[in-house]
């Protein structure tokens, strides 16, 4: 299939994180994959061996997977085989996301993300 | 199913994105396949109101 040229005048990105890409050129495959825990706790305290992902059923229950069972012809033309674009500003790429100036053959991305919040009862808070 | 697309001229003067997140995709260029999922889990169980336990550690 003929693909297109990219053309980008800037591009502005001020943070990536967690298994995130950006990419500027060509690719064939990207398959990000990030697993979290995400803490929140009242009384900021916290320790570098806590957290177990298998003791939480979202960070191995299988993803629905439908399959294609169409057969699919597909024509492309490219009369114009460019796209331009002046400027780019992301602030934030985040948890297996992907930013690509270029041509790709498949992206595969995941992201599990377990979110628990630890609040103090009424006397606890008044103690301190 | 027969499916023809004719890319034409395409100019674009400014993108901006705060943020790109749980596994998403801005993509500049043509691709064949994208497979994105992303599992966010915060049921009412994990609002834990009560003294302080950390999280068991790592297995």
């Amino acid at each position: 299939m003929l693909r297109r040229v990219s053309n980008v005048g800037s591009v502005t990105v001020t943070s990536i994180s967690f298994s995130s890409i950006l990419e500027i050129g060509d690719s064939k495959q990207i398959t990000p994959y990030s697993q979290a825990l995400a803490v929140k706790r009242e009384y900021p305290l916290f320790f570098s061996n806590e957290g177990n992902f298998g003791e939480f059923s979202v960070f191995t229950r299988p993803i629905a997977n439908v399959p294609i069972t169409e057969t699919l012809n597909m024509a492309v033309f490219n009369e114009n085989p460019r796209i331009d674009v002046d400027h780019v500003r992301v602030l934030g790429i985040a948890s297996s996301s992907v930013v690509q100036i270029g041509n790709t053959d498949i992206i595969k991305a995941e992201s599990r993300i377990k979110h628990i919040r630890q609040l103090q009862r009424q006397y606890e808070r008044e103690e301190e | 199913m027969n499916f023809t697309v004719v890319n034409k001229n395409i100019q674009v003067g400014h993108i901006d994105i705060m943020g790109v997140s749980s596994s998403s995709v801005l993509l500049i260029g043509d691709t064949k396949t994208i497979a994105l999922s992303s599992s966010f889990d915060t049921p009412p169980e994990s609002l834990i109101i009560g003294p302080f336990v950390p999280l068991s550690p790592q297995g």
